[in-house]
């Protein structure tokens, strides 16, 4: 079965092509794709009008890597939410004007399922597990009984650990994006530094908060300015900082395993490339005789792998609404569970 | 509470209102909530960490959010929309710098439509040139300027700008 993907939620234009639930045929980023030379110049980076520049050429591109015709697709799937209204309308019209013309059944796909499922584009993990998505837009936990069965069991209440990591390292003066930058120079820092805050929002919670961390790196680097409390070097505050994200996302992966009973942890987003993060949640999970599970980087930040991938399950376990594919439509807050 | 500052202007035009905490703020914000209504655009300029998103959170209870919801930062997103007694629209302009980039976004239809919009990182409107473009300058709207006085405490500048009619709910603030 081939399975055509696109995702249009945020700021990349993508499509894949899919086989049989983990047989991947192609998988274009618009990024990654020779725009300068077609557009002439730089194309912009945020959704919206550039993502219409950029959809037909992303889907050609995906059926020529995969060396299929459109003719040879089984099912189309498209992010329908959440995600800018804008830009999810640009994937999901294309989708269905596509479904419509070609007489193909259509998947709406919501863009946090398709992180959840992406791990299953390179190997299968058995029911249920706990799923950390974190990325510079969700720090979410998840409870994954099966496909299409996931129940919300925390979430930040302010900024996602992914946009910690960008706003310390524009602090710092360092480029974008912030988590390779900070990881890369708290390799020569010390992770107890300085001690920031873990904000743990009570022993029983699993939701997030890194707002305050923010502000507290702030506090010590306009201190640091005056000439006033530690001296830290940039290596110490990087350090210190990553390891204040790190323990707070282990201790509440883990609580929640706890409260939830489970055994198997998939860690997800672009924050899962994160190697301290992978590390400190390995060990502590060998500790437990846990397994933990990590999709490949380009699975974990946005694509359209994972959407295709979650529309094959999703088809394989219930099929397609016939009567609501043309009323599909975005929504900019959709949720999961 | 959050203090009333003493040189508070007589006339009203503008409003200075310091915090001791970001609890303090989310009062603040909630007060400044209750005072808008549908339409209304709120401006907010402040550095990293100054406390927008904070301020933002307290809005929208004062809108009638859920007590249970939190609203999430809108960086990466750019805009998120919540439900109060109408809807909310939370922008973050954090990501974006050019004209080019604040067009795609779409914005005008969200910012002059229904809802009560709260912009974070209004510095950029002006650098873009895309107030000036839409005629936001000219439009009603509030200013709120958050400056950092010590580790916790925050100073909120609040400015009515060309909504005189409807400037005088705001001043039950102070």
């Amino acid at each position: 079965m081939l399975v055509l993907g696109i995702e249009t939620s945020c700021d990349e234009t993508a499509a894949a092509v899919l086989k049989d639930g983990n047989i991947l045929l192609s998988n274009v980023i618009a990024d990654q794709i020779s725009l300068h030379d077609k557009y002439g110049g730089v194309v912009p980076e945020l959704a919206g009008r550039s993502h219409v520049e950029r959809i037909h050429h992303v889907i050609e591109q995906a059926l020529k890597d995969a060396k299929v015709s459109l003719a040879e697709i089984d099912l189309i799937a498209a992010t329908r939410g959440p995600g800018l209204v804008g830009s999810l309308l640009v994937g999901l019209n294309t989708a269905k004007g596509i479904a419509y013309s070609s007489k193909k059944p259509i998947l709406g796909i919501n863009h946090l399922e398709g992180h959840l499922l992406a791990i299953f584009l390179q190997e299968k993990v058995e029911f249920p597990f706990l799923a950390l998505g974190v990325s510079g837009g969700h720090t979410d936990l998840y409870r994954v009984d099966g496909f299409g069965k996931y129940t919300l069991l925390g979430r930040t209440r302010d900024d996602a650990a992914g946009e910690s990591f960008d706003k310390v390292a524009k602090m710092l003066g360092l480029g974008y994006p912030g988590g390779p930058v900070i990881e890369k120079l708290a390799r020569s820092g010390k992770p107890d530094a300085f001690p920031f805050p873990r904000a743990m929002l009570g022993n029983e919670s699993l939701d997030f908060s890194f707002s305050g961390l923010k502000t507290a790196v702030r506090n010590l680097l306009l201190k640091r300015q005056r000439r006033e409390g530690p001296q830290l070097s940039d290596a110490d505050v990087a350090a210190s900082f990553q390891a204040a994200v790190v323990d707070v996302l282990v201790k509440k992966v883990f609580l929640a395993c706890e409260q939830q009973d489970l055994s198997r942890v998939v860690v997800t987003g672009g924050v899962a490339a994160n190697g301290a993060l992978r590390e400190a949640v390995k060990t502590a999970a060998e500790a437990r005789g846990m397994q933990t599970y990590f999709p490949k980087l380009v699975f974990c930040t946005d694509n359209a792998a994972m959407i295709a991938c979650a529309a094959y399950h999703r088809y394989q376990n219930g099929g397609v609404p016939d009567t609501e594919a043309m009323q599909l439509d975005a929504s900019a807050t959709l949720s999961l569970d | 509470m959050p203090a009333r500052k003493p040189e508070t202007d007589p006339i009203l035009k503008k409003m200075e209102i310091t915090t001791q905490n970001p609890e303090e703020t989310l009062i603040l914000g909630e007060k400044l909530g209750k005072t808008l209504q549908s339409g209304d655009i709120l401006l907010l300029y402040g550095d990293l960490g100054a406390g927008k998103t904070t301020l933002t959170q307290g809005i929208c209870y004062g809108l009638g959010l859920a007590r249970k919801e939190y609203i999430r930062s809108p960086t990466f997103t750019l805009i998120n929309e919540y439900k109060g007694k109408g809807p909310i629209y939370h922008i973050d302009l954090y990501r974006v710098d050019t004209l080019e980039e604040i067009e795609n976004l779409g914005l005008e239809e969200v910012l002059f439509g229904e809802g009560v919009s709260i912009v974070e990182w209004a510095e950029k409107l002006q650098t873009s040139a895309y107030g000036k473009s839409v005629g936001l300058e000219e439009h009603p709207h509030i200013t709120v300027k958050i400056t950092y006085t010590h580790e916790n405490k925050r100073s909120f500048a609040i400015e009515p700008v060309n909504m005189t009619d409807r400037a005088s709910p705001l001043f039950s603030l102070q």
